[in-house]
C-alpha cells in the first residue's frame, strides 16, 4: 500500500476538466494521460505545474497542498516540478549550456557546470554546451529540452506531447529511449499524449481522459484490450464498435446477435446475462478478408461473415476497406494483399474475425 | 546657431530617455503580465499624453510643481528651491509627456515574446524579475531600442509643455524648439533656419541608425 506522502492527488475542475485521480510517486514510473485533442490533458498538466490555477478542488503533492482552488497556492517556481513543453520552449537567445543551466541558478558555478555536463551526457547530447539553439536538429533539441528539465532534479516530471514536434523516424527512435532516460533519472513522470503507439510504449499506467473526465485507469495492455466503455474503445483504436444482444453462452464462448448476424466471442471478464445489451469492439487490424469459398462453414469457430465492399481507401502504409456485413465493418489490409486480391467497391468477400478479437463493453 | 539651446535639448532628451527606460520596463512588464482588471485604467493613464494637448498637460504639471501643490511644497521643504521654470521641473514634465512613447513599444515587444518561454522560465524556478531580465528583455531588444529612440526624438521635439512649464531661460529651459520659435518671433530667420536644419539633420541621422540597427537585430535571433 502506498502512503499519503508519496501520492500526487489530483481533484480538480477547470474549464471542461473535472478530473479525480492519484499518481503514485513511490515507484518511479511513467503515467500517461491519454485522450483525444481537446480532452483537457494539457490543462491538467499546467495546473500541476502551477502555470494555471484550478477553479475548485485540491491538488496535493504528498502532504503539501499545491492548490486548493481558493487562496492557497504554491507558486509555480516553488513547486520543483519539471515541465517539458510541447514545442520545447528552449530559449533562442541562449546557448545549450545556458539553457540547461537556467534552472540551476541556486548552485555555485563549478557545481552548475558539472550538472550541465552530466545532464547533457545522460540525455545523449554530451559536448553540446556551446551550440546555438537554432542550429540543433529536432532530435537534438528534444534531448536538450529533456536535459534542461532534468538538470534541477525535480520531484516530478511533466511532459506535454514530448515527441510530437519530431519527424516520424526520429520519433520512433527516441520513443524507447525517452522511457529509458526517464526511468534512469528515477523521477516519476506524467506524460500527455494523444498518440496510441506512444501511450502503449511509454506508459506503466494509463489514464484515459475524454471530454475532461477520467474514463479509465489501468495498465496499458489492460486498457487497450479491455476498454471500459465505447468512447474509450474508440480512442484506443477500436475502429469498429457495434451494439449487440447476448444470445447465450456456448462451449466456444459467448454467442451474440448483431442485426441478423450471429458472432462468437471468447468469454470476457465481465459476463453479460442473456438478452443483455453490449457493445462489440473490434480493431480494424483484426478483421481479415478472404474470397468466398464453398467450405466456409467447416472452418468454424472463427466468425465468417459474407460482406460487400463499400469503400476502398489507400492510406500511407495500409489500405482501409469498408465493408457492409449487415452492419458497418472496417478492415485494414496490407498494400500487397490489396494488390493481389484487387479489392474494389461492390466485391463480395468474407470477413473473418477470431472470437478472441471481439472485445465486449457494457453500454 | 543657438548651441546653448541644442545643449539643453540634448541633455534633457538623454536624461528623459534614461529615466523613462528605468520606469517603463517594469511598468510595461506589469501591464503585460498582470491579470488584474484595473491594469486597463493604468494603461489609459499612461496613454493620456498622446491625446491631451501639450498645453493642458503643461498646465497640470505647472500646478503640480508649484508651491500650492503638496508635491511642490514637499520639494521646496526638501531642497529650498521651486520646480517651476527650472531644468528639473522640465525634466519631470518631459518624463510624463513621453511616457507613452516609451511604454507602447515595450508593450508591443513584450506581447511578441512567446509566453511559453516565460512559462518555461517560471517552472525552472525563476522569479518574475529574473524572467524579465533574462528572457523577456533580451528577446525585446528591438522594442527597447524603439522605445529609447522615440522617447529621445519626442523630447527633442517637444514645445508646448516646455513653454508652459519651463519658460524660456537660456541655459536652463530654453530648448531648440523654443529657440527656433524665439528667432522667428524676432524676425531672425537666418538663426531659425540654421538651428532648424541642424535639428532636422540630427533627427534623420538618429532614426536611420535606429532602423538599421533594428533590422540587424531582428535577423540575429530569427529562428530557422
Amino acid at each position: 500500500m502506498t502512503s499519503v506522502e508519496s501520492m500526487l492527488s489530483i481533484r480538480m475542475r477547470r474549464h471542461i476538466v473535472d478530473a479525480d485521480f492519484d499518481v503514485s510517486l513511490d515507484s518511479p514510473g511513467v503515467t500517461v494521460l491519454f485522450g483525444p485533442s481537446g480532452a483537457g490533458k494539457s490543462t491538467i498538466l499546467r495546473c500541476i505545474a502551477g502555470l494555471d490555477r484550478i477553479a475548485s478542488g485540491l491538488l496535493a503533492l504528498g502532504d503539501q497542498v499545491l492548490d486548493d482552488g481558493e487562496r492557497g497556492h504554491v507558486r509555480a517556481r516553488h513547486r520543483a516540478v519539471g515541465y517539458m513543453f510541447q514545442d520545447l520552449a528552449l530559449f533562442p537567445h541562449l546557448d545549450v549550456a545556458q539553457n540547461v543551466a537556467y534552472g540551476l541558478h541556486a548552485l555555485p558555478r563549478p557545481a552548475r557546470e558539472a550538472r550541465v555536463a552530466e545532464a547533457l551526457r545522460s540525455a545523449g547530447v554530451a559536448g553540446f554546451e556551446g551550440r546555438k539553439i537554432g542550429e540543433l536538429s529536432g532530435g537534438e533539441a528534444q534531448r536538450v529540452a529533456l536535459a534542461r528539465t532534468l538538470a534541477p532534479r525535480p520531484r516530478l516530471l511533466l511532459l506535454d506531447e514530448p515527441l510530437s514536434a519530431l519527424d516520424a523516424p526520429t520519433r520512433l527512435s527516441l520513443r524507447q529511449e525517452l522511457r529509458q532516460l526517464i526511468l534512469a533519472a528515477g523521477i516519476p513522470a506524467i506524460i500527455v499524449t494523444h498518440d496510441r503507439d506512444e501511450a502503449l510504449s511509454l506508459a506503466d499506467r494509463l489514464v484515459v481522459l475524454i471530454d475532461g473526465r477520467v474514463r479509465q485507469i489501468g495498465a496499458p495492455a489492460e486498457v487497450f484490450e479491455h476498454p471500459a466503455d465505447r468512447d474509450v474503445a474508440r480512442v484506443v483504436g477500436m475502429e469498429n464498435t457495434v451494439s449487440a444482444t447476448v444470445v447465450g453462452a456456448n462451449p466456444g464462448g459467448l454467442l451474440l446477435r448483431v442485426g441478423r448476424r450471429e458472432l462468437l466471442a471468447r468469454s470476457e471478464p465481465t459476463p453479460v446475462p442473456a438478452g443483455g445489451e453490449v457493445f462489440i469492439c473490434i480493431r480494424a487490424g483484426d478483421v481479415g478478408i478472404e474470397r468466398p469459398s464453398p467450405d466456409d462453414a467447416a472452418t468454424a469457430p472463427a466468425n465468417r461473415l459474407a460482406c460487400t465492399i463499400t469503400m476502398v481507401t489507400e492510406e500511407s502504409s495500409i489500405v482501409r476497406i469498408d465493408l457492409d456485413a449487415g452492419f458497418p465493418l472496417i478492415a485494414f489490409v496490407t498494400r500487397r494483399d490489396h494488390a493481389v486480391a484487387g479489392f474494389h467497391i461492390g466485391m463480395s468477400v468474407v470477413g473473418v474475425i477470431e472470437p478472441s478479437a471481439l472485445h465486449l463493453v457494457r453500454p | 546657431m543657438d548651441w546653448q539651446a541644442i545643449g539643453v535639448s540634448v541633455r534633457l532628451a538623454l536624461l528623459t530617455t534614461a529615466i523613462l527606460l528605468v520606469i517603463a520596463v517594469p511598468l510595461a512588464s506589469w501591464l503585460s503580465f498582470s491579470r488584474r482588471r484595473w491594469t486597463v485604467v493604468v494603461e489609459a493613464i499612461v496613454a493620456l499624453p498622446l491625446v491631451l494637448p501639450p498645453t493642458v498637460l503643461g498646465y497640470y504639471v505647472l500646478i503640480a510643481l508649484g508651491t500650492v501643490s503638496p508635491f511642490g511644497r514637499w520639494w521646496k521643504d526638501l531642497t529650498g528651491a521651486t520646480l517651476a521654470f527650472t531644468f528639473t521641473g522640465l525634466l519631470i514634465a518631459s518624463v510624463l509627456y513621453s511616457l507613452p512613447f516609451a511604454v507602447q513599444p515595450l508593450l508591443a515587444a513584450f506581447a511578441g515574446v512567446d509566453r511559453r518561454l516565460i512559462d518555461a522560465s517560471t517552472v525552472l524556478g525563476r522569479s518574475r524579475a529574473a524572467t524579465l531580465w533574462k528572457i523577456t528583455l533580451p528577446l525585446s531588444r528591438a522594442g527597447l531600442v524603439t522605445a529609447g529612440v522615440l522617447t529621445f526624438a519626442h523630447t527633442i521635439g517637444e514645445f508646448g509643455v516646455v513653454l508652459m512649464v519651463g519658460g524660456n531661460i537660456p541655459g536652463q529651459t530654453r530648448t531648440v524648439s523654443i529657440s527656433v520659435y524665439d528667432s522667428v518671433q524676432s524676425f531672425d530667420y537666418a538663426a531659425a533656419g540654421l538651428t532648424s536644419l541642424a535639428l532636422l539633420g540630427f533627427s534623420l541621422l538618429v532614426l536611420t541608425a535606429t532602423y538599421a540597427l533594428q533590422r540587424r537585430g531582428s535577423l540575429l535571433w530569427s529562428r530557422a
